[in-house]
């Protein structure tokens, strides 16, 4: 973790809420909306592009996660930061979007062939299997360093890109995450023939 | 420590504010789920820039559409204050009929509530619960607008908002009862972008994203 904590300065976001709750669509409740939206604008941009890596698709994108946070604002009782809230919605829309999108394999980097041996813990075959989801967490923790295991989650579950993961785990080694994902792949590849051929004997 | 998968990310906005290495924070972000999240979510709020992303163009963007989009998403205020004229109550015998169904479904929300683990996120459920129409395509040609969606379920009836480059709407298309709609659209109107609602007794139920028409030839 090299770059410092920087945390948005304290606003009265609770206070901008309420005045949305009670206001509405009035002068005053969009005035509120308005100032309580905009200094999230880059942070939603920008993991929008992330996930795209072009600008209007990011655009198209962050207005969907604007706009869904404008219609449910009146409910969001304040049981949590608004900033992480926001950012429920705005990974959820990230996630689904990469999902409707023809997936692009990277064999260097991508674990299909890898779990195909192990259909239990495979999370492109069964994404919203609790259980192989279980597995797979089992697997990587008792075979990959914390750096791998948390490279591999955000590769398979969280369709990030090598790009994003090199920065989002701020990974130092030259060839970034793309280096961490492949000694993964090896490791993982190992330890599934290790285990298959113990259960052979 | 031990630690117990946090599904929903409760809480990881008041570990972000623990300092780095904090055993509480570090016990989150030795997991592979939950420290792929937390690091995640840590990442958005640090903002950094990114090569390639125009931030200064999205800002100005943004800032236009969520001026337009409050008015549009943001509930009516003091419907009750409003003069225009009300329908009219069609049975007066039955007025008290709404408040106490209104009050019924309150305390059936609040005993909800209280069942264990319906506290698991439900501030985030609401808004993924939130229906949305999913757009199956947006073809412009030779200045007619070609849409398809997915059906809603309970919708009646569907229209086609068509909005200016400041997300103004200029007008409606429809309403159709198919998930279908082709649109001439007059260049002189300037349509930039549109939105399919989903009606039920003219009442909105649910929307589509707005999205950019997808040539330029309408412009
Ligand atoms: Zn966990």
């Amino acid at each position: 973790m090299t770059s410092p904590e920087r945390i948005r300065e304290p606003r009265d976001e609770a206070a901008l809420i309420r005045t949305i709750r009670a206001e509405g669509a009035s002068v005053l409740g969009r005035r509120a909306a308005n100032e309580l939206l905009l200094p999230y604008q880059r942070p939603v941009y920008l993991w929008c592009y992330r996930y795209v890596n072009n600008h209007e698709q990011a655009l198209d994108l962050a207005q969907d996660v604007f706009m869904r946070a404008l219609r449910s604002i009146s409910s969001f009782e304040g049981r949590s930061d608004f900033s992480l809230w926001l950012f429920v919605i705005v990974r959820n829309r990230c996630l689904s979007a990469i999902r409707r999108a023809d997936p692009v394999v990277d064999a260097e980097v991508d674990f299909d062939d890898v779990f195909a041996a192990d259909e239990h813990a495979n999370p492109g075959r069964q994404l919203e299997d609790d259980e192989a989801e279980e597995r797979l967490l089992a697997l990587i923790r008792d075979t990959l360093d914390p750096i791998e295991q948390k490279a591999v989650w955000m590769r398979c579950m969280d369709r990030m890109s090598v790009e994003a993961i090199t920065e989002i785990l701020e990974i130092e080694e030259r060839s970034g995450a793309r280096g961490v994902l492949q000694r993964a792949r090896r490791k993982l590849k190992a330890a599934l023939e290790a285990r298959d051929r113990e259960e052979e004997r | 420590m031990s630690h117990t998968c946090r599904e929903d990310m409760s809480g990881f906005d008041q570990l972000l504010k623990l300092p780095p290495g904090h055993p509480n924070r570090k016990v989150v972000e030795d997991c592979p789920r939950c420290g792929a999240r937390f690091l995640a979510y840590r990442k958005f709020m640090l903002a950094d820039d990114l090569s390639g992303a125009d931030t200064k163009a999205a800002q100005r963007h943004l800032s236009a559409f969520i001026e337009a989009e409050a008015a549009r998403s943001l509930p009516q205020p003091n419907v009750s204050k409003q003069t225009a004229p009300r329908a009219r109550f069609a049975f007066p015998q039955l007025r008290w009929v709404v408040p106490v169904a209104a009050v019924l479904v309150a305390v059936a929300i609040g005993v909800w509530r209280m069942q264990p683990g319906a506290d698991r996120a439900p501030e985030v459920r609401a808004v993924e619960d939130a229906a949305s129409i999913e757009l199956l395509q947006v073809q412009l040609m030779n200045g007619v607008v070609d849409l398809t969606w997915e059906p809603v379920p309970t919708a009646e009836e569907y229209a086609v908002r068509l909005l200016d480059q400041s997300f103004a709407e200029i007008r409606r298309a429809g309403p159709v009862a198919t998930t279908t709609l082709r649109v001439d659209l007059d260049p002189a109107e300037g349509v930039r972008y549109c939105q399919v609602v989903a009606l039920v007794s003219g009442d909105e139920i649910a929307v589509s994203p707005i999205r950019r028409l997808p040539a330029t030839e309408s412009r």
